[in-house]
């Protein structure tokens, strides 16, 4: 029998499936790889173990024990332990009291500040991270000193089921985590080990799994694999059908229609140059918080811009709030990161959603029409493909799909012919995203200009016809055609640039 | 003394600083206007104005905790309220330890019905307790129609200079350590900044949040007493000026409306300062209603000043982060590792 | 169109709970109220006693209008019975005291009702500072001012064309004014809130402070005038108030207050969400009347009207909750608190 049995795991989000009847079984002393695309299902399965999410049905044996879910404190006393992706660390207390959070240790109902201090700091020594002080407040960290701080407090309890998601999202020093991981192993450790990078489960592992859309639909040996067959199991189809033809070349007098000089948003984007042709999609790559997210809201209106040039149209334009940002030339549109909170106005329908650049066309005397309403919103919602029966539902009870498709509409209502895509298809469902890339194909066929940001590699590769690297708030790599390779653009994302091609905006 | 301008700037952008600032400099204007006019400052103004200010900082502290963890409490000026009544009308002979700690119950339990309604009803917490407070407030008048009643002598004959400072020595003491040495103070900081993660560092999120409104509503028990006691008598509509006052003072003390950010000695001033005004005008001479144009024009000020550096601070937070990935040192190191 | 229409079909599906059904039951509820009020008293219910609830609800919903675009944007207008007061002051002042001429008075009122609306607007929507403690404040200033104009005189005498007009002795087809006005004040009420886009980007600004900005809504601008609407509803309805009331006292204002917020969340509006309907608030303002109406007829204590509000309120904000059936508690368990939709 093994240490970890997981069956029939179902969990859904209003109308879509986080997991589909999922199942694992784990034995102890393995590492066990879990691969899948955003959204197929891998963190929904974290957070049942760990106790954060109560899944509609299944269940999770330890040591051929029910586990009780949905209770954090029952999970963690089972021996589960979770390094999460979005790291779980609170950032106005320090890193000690980050920490031992948990159980602080107390005098007599007071918190030692000493005590906390010490521990804390016998711990760090302990894994190997003394360079980290203590009395730091985490918020003030950099993102990798807080993955290893996360990774830290997850390890130090000795966990008998270590779960480690995306452990190296930001994480320079691998090393010093496989050592680790290898050695809870060793100890009879079950490890489930959620990654992006192939290569390091090749290294790590010893069975893994294949999830897509809330399913298991495979298994795979770590030792001996083949990357493309992997991926085609992970998207459900093979790479070269999932993206839209590219359009042969860009004409090089197509006219620029988004042009960025030495752009600066506060320390976070410090001199970027960049252009966007009229029929252009450009990629930009870079790891979580490279200023990439400042770029996109900066050159949307949405951030303060602190210094340089914009372009719009060959007009040097002042982008200061979103509003300007539509109206400045051919128009400037953002579709957000954030889709829950800056993308749907969830309570409300979906034609509402789509129709409010429209509004002010649509009304009479201030009164909304609300015929022509329906009527434009239903061709801008066919036009992304949004399936008509949905139109007039709340936005906020859709599957993400359908509400970024509602976002997606909205912004082509806009006229706008400068587009800015921030992560358009974090956390949709593969059939989902291949309806957002052929939207914008179409787009950029129409003339407009796409500035495209996406956390999956693959996508860059398969969709841009230039791709953009930042790291450290700079494009520190541009990549072209037949160079846009998965490879090259993680060796940029790291800051390794000595194998990019065109190192640019790089002025330090 | 360090009287680099920096640090003075930075001192004034911190809400304890600003809370204390601010209080100085009031307090600078009314003895220097007292004695100026020969009239001096004798124990009694002393004895009332501090008298006044105990319910004030208790009650703001209780509110400044439910903001703190990123809620709002309307319910204060309520259970204030209530307590005077219930203690005016049916309590006045009984023993006042005991009226205290009855008191504090009642309090606590009101914050609990707020907590149940909040977290377990997934209701916004600014409605369910702005019901409260109207059911408190109408149950206030219902018990007590007419100002009347009598307070236990004890409570109010303790209401000295002594007892007082020492009271709210006390209480400050006790509330810095809830503050910043206790694990239900941490979680409360914490739960403001980031609720999420606090849940998935796998701790019980909702009984946290209970806890504090439970507290905050004992705080104001507390507070419901003290008043009655500076009043002496009941009165139903007496307590109603708190619900302007107890968020003023926490505001003014640099407590963030958004939650996370906030201290019990900024509070502390907070309510210090918020009384002393009401005393320079008086000593000013100002007429009835330029009083209270000018308290609430002051009000005003201090919350929209409070707003202001805490939209500076988000917006530097913003442009300033750190970056997420390894500093070029760290880099190297990693680099060095051979895993590249 | 057909499968327009069944768009539409579906629109009116999915809200005609908060749309339909919740102001027919609050109506059915008000005139139950009435009627069950021959428990208490002879005199009810009777003709009387609906114009009655009908003027009373009429004060009311001009004053829960605004009050109701500003709690849908998340915010919440404690000012109102600082300006109620002002307006009235101003108005009463300026006609008895100083002899000018009431269109010139009515005018003058409005304009600085809405003046102070405004500000409120720039403090919350510029300046980020908490609604209510802003407005609270505000309306202390604003008492602080009318105790000023007021000053030295004893309650002035409203003007006689207000007091003809909102004290129910003026009748057009034997029914007082305001009575009538209610249904006026519901329809145009209706037509801004539901079919304006002043009303349309209340709720984009409700649903999503963040996302209207993005989607190139001016919100400060938006924002404020939620604000200056319910300033300017706060300012009318001092107006009417005086007239109403026969004169102008300070605490005309401070009964309008809690009832206006109250109406606003019985009928069903959830602060700062994008969810509520107007037909919804007004049929909740005659709910809340009629309980008063017959309160007061009983001769129970006052502090018994406010308790049976809260409690209102509270079965009120319960049921906001349970209407969105099985489906909607899966998406409120969504929050944070609960754990997330797969991000990644």
């Amino acid at each position: 029998m093994n240490v970890l049995e997981v069956s029939g795991l179902t969990k859904y989000y209003g109308d879509s499936v986080a997991l589909d009847n999922a199942g694992i079984s784990v034995g102890a002393g393995v590492i066990h790889a879990i691969v899948g695309e955003n959204g197929a299902g891998k963190s929904t399965m974290v957070k049942v173990l760990s106790g954060m999410v109560t899944p509609d049905s299944g269940e999770v044996k330890i040591d051929g024990t029910v586990l009780e879910l949905g209770v954090p404190k029952v999970s963690r006393s089972a021996g589960v332990f979770t390094a999460f992706q979005e790291l779980s660390l609170l950032p106005n207390l320090t890193v000690a009291e980050n920490l031992l959070i948990a159980e602080l240790p107390t005098r007599s109902g007071v918190v030692s500040r000493r005590a906390v201090q010490g521990q804390a700091a016998k711990i760090l020594k302990e894994w190997g991270v003394d360079d980290l002080d203590p009395g730091l407040m985490v918020g003030q960290l950099p993102l990798s000193a807080k993955q290893r701080l996360e990774l830290v407090r997850t390890l130090s309890h000795n966990p008998k089921i270590l779960i480690l998601d995306e452990p190296t999202a930001a994480l320079p020093d691998t090393d010093w985590l496989f050592r680790h991981v290898r050695a809870a192993r060793d100890r009879g450790a079950c490890v489930l080990y959620i990654s992006h990078k192939l290569a390091e489960i090749g290294q790590l592992c010893e069975s893994g799994t294949i999830m897509r859309n809330g399913k298991i639909v495979g298994d795979f040996n770590p030792t001996n694999f083949s990357h493309d067959e992997i991926i085609s199991s992970m998207i459900g189809r093979s790479i070269s059908m999932a993206f839209p033809p590219r359009v042969t070349a860009i004409p090089a007098d197509a006219p620029i229609l988004l042009k960025a000089i030495d752009f600066e948003v506060g320390n976070r984007v410090r001199g970027v140059d960049l252009q966007v042709r009229e029929g252009e999609i450009v990629g930009v790559a870079g790891l979580e918080g490279q200023g990439q997210r400042e770029l996109f809201y900066g050159l949307g209106g949405a951030s303060p811009v602190t210094g340089g040039i914009v372009e719009v149209a060959g007009t040097a334009t002042k982008v200061s709030n979103p509003r300007k940002a539509l109206k400045a030339g051919p128009g400037i549109a953002l579709v957000p990161e954030e889709r829950k909170r800056e993308g749907i106005f969830a309570d409300l329908t979906s034609v509402t959603n789509i129709s409010v650049p429209a509004l002010k066309k649509l009304s009479f005397a201030g009164i909304i029409r609300r015929g022509p309403e329906r009527k434009l919103a239903m061709e801008a919602g066919r036009d992304a493909h949004m399936p008509e029966e949905y139109l007039g539902r709340d936005v906020g009870r859709l599957s993400g799909g359908n509400q970024q498709k509602s976002v997606l509409a909205r912004t082509n209502l806009t006229g706008a012919k400068i587009l800015l895509m921030f992560d358009p298809t974090r956390g949709i469902d593969p059939s989902a995203k291949l309806e957002v890339y052929s939207t914008l194909r179409t787009s950029a066929a129409n003339g407009a200009a796409v500035l495209f940001y996406s956390t999956e590699i693959p996508e860059l590769v398969g969709l841009c016809d230039r791709v953009i690297v930042m790291y450290h708030g700079r494009a520190v790599a541009e990549f072209e055609g037949e160079r846009i390779t998965e490879d090259a653009i993680m060796q940029a994302a790291v800051g390794n640039t000595s194998s990019a091609t065109a190192a640019q905006g790089d002025k330090s | 003394m360090n009287t680099n301008p920096g640090r003075i700037r930075q001192t004034l952008t911190d809400g304890t600083g600003r809370a204390v600032f601010f209080w100085l400099i009031l307090m600078a204007i009314w003895l220097s206007l007292q004695s100026t006019q020969g009239m001096g400052v004798d124990l009694g103004q002393i004895q009332s104005y501090l008298v006044l200010s105990l319910p004030l900082i208790v009650a703001a502290i209780g509110v400044t905790l439910v903001i703190i963890m990123g809620q709002f409490d309307l319910s204060a000026a309520g259970v204030i309220g209530i307590v005077n009544v219930i203690i005016a009308s049916t309590l006045s002979s009984w023993n006042p330890l005991l009226v205290v700690v009855l008191m504090m119950a009642l309090g606590g339990f009101i914050g609990l019905v707020n907590g149940l309604f909040v977290i377990l009803g997934k209701l916004p917490a600014i409605a369910v307790t702005l019901a409260t407070l109207i059911i408190l407030q109408g149950l206030a008048v219902v018990i007590l129609p007419q100002p009347s009643g009598k307070i236990p002598p004890f409570l109010v004959d303790g209401v000295r200079v002594p007892f007082v400072a020492l009271g709210i020595i006390v209480i400050i003491i006790i509330a810095w350590m809830l503050f910043k040495r206790s694990r239900l103070g941490l979680y409360m900081f914490a739960l403001g900044a980031d609720p999420e993660a606090l849940h998935l560092s796998g701790l019980p999120v909702k009984k946290i949040q209970l806890k504090i409104f439970v507290l905050a509503g004992a705080l104001y028990g507390l507070a419901g007493v003290f008043m009655s006691a500076s009043l002496g008598s009941g009165d139903g509509n007496a307590a109603d000026s708190f619900l302007l006052t107890t968020f003023a003072a926490a505001a003014i003390g640099g407590t963030a409306f958004v939650g996370g950010r906030g201290s019990a000695v900024g509070t502390l001033f907070g309510a210090l300062t918020l009384l002393a005004i009401p005393k320079v005008l008086f000593v000013i001479g100002v007429s009835d209603w330029t009083q209270k144009v000018a308290f609430g024009l002051l009000v005003l000020l201090a919350v929209v000043a409070g707003a202001f550096s805490s939209l500076r601070k988000d917006r530097e937070q913003l442009l300033v982060a750190p970056y997420s990935t390894p500093t070029e040192g760290e880099l190297s190191t990693a680099t060095k590792g051979g895993n590249a | 169109m057909s499968d327009q229409l069944a768009i539409q079909a579906q629109q009116r599906r999915s809200s005609r709970m908060q749309t339909i059904y919740r102001p027919l039951i609050l109506a059915a509820l008000a005139l139950l109220v009435l009627v069950a009020g021959r428990l208490v008293s002879e005199s009810l219910p009777s003709w009387i006693a609906v114009q009655t609830v009908l003027s009373l609800s009429m004060f009311l919903s001009v004053v829960a209008f605004g009050q109701g675009l500003v709690m849908l944007t998340g915010g919440l207008d404690l000012s109102v019975p600082g300006v109620i007061a002002l307006s009235a002051s101003i108005v009463a002042v300026w006609v008895s005291f100083m002899d000018g001429n009431l269109f010139v008075g009515v005018l003058l009122a409005l304009g600085v009702s809405l003046l102070f609306g405004i500000v409120n607007g720039v403090l919350v929507s510029v300046l980020k500072a908490p609604a209510f403690i802003v407005t609270l404040a505000m309306g202390a200033v604003l008492e602080g001012f009318s105790l000023f104009i007021t000053y030295g005189h004893k309650a002035p005498e409203s003007p006689e064309l207000l007091v003809t007009l909102f004290s129910g002795s003026g009748k057009l087809f034997g029914i007082g004014i305001p009575a009538l006005l209610f249904f006026v004040v519901g329809i145009i009420g209706f037509i801004i809130q539901a079919r304006s886009r002043f009303g349309r980007n209340a709720y984009l600004l409700g649903s999503s402070l963040e996302a209207s900005r993005i989607a190139g809504q001016p919100v400060n601008f938006i924002q404020i005038s939620m604000y200056a609407v319910s300033g300017f509803g706060a300012g009318l309805a001092g107006l009417m108030l005086v007239g109403f009331s026969g004169n102008a006292q300070l605490s005309l204002g401070t009964e309008w207050l809690m009832p206006s917020i109250a109406a606003v969340l019985v009928g069903g509006t959830v602060i700062g969400s994008g969810r509520g309907f107007w037909q919804a608030t007004i049929t909740a303002g005659l709910m809340l009347t009629s309980i008063t109406i017959v309160i007061q007829s009983t001769g129970v204590p006052q502090g018994w009207k406010s308790v049976l509000y809260g409690v209102v309120v509270l079965v009120a904000l319960l049921s906001t909750r349970s209407d969105f059936g099985r489906r909607r508690r899966k998406q409120i368990s969504q929050s944070p608190l609960q754990g997330n939709p797969p991000k990644k």
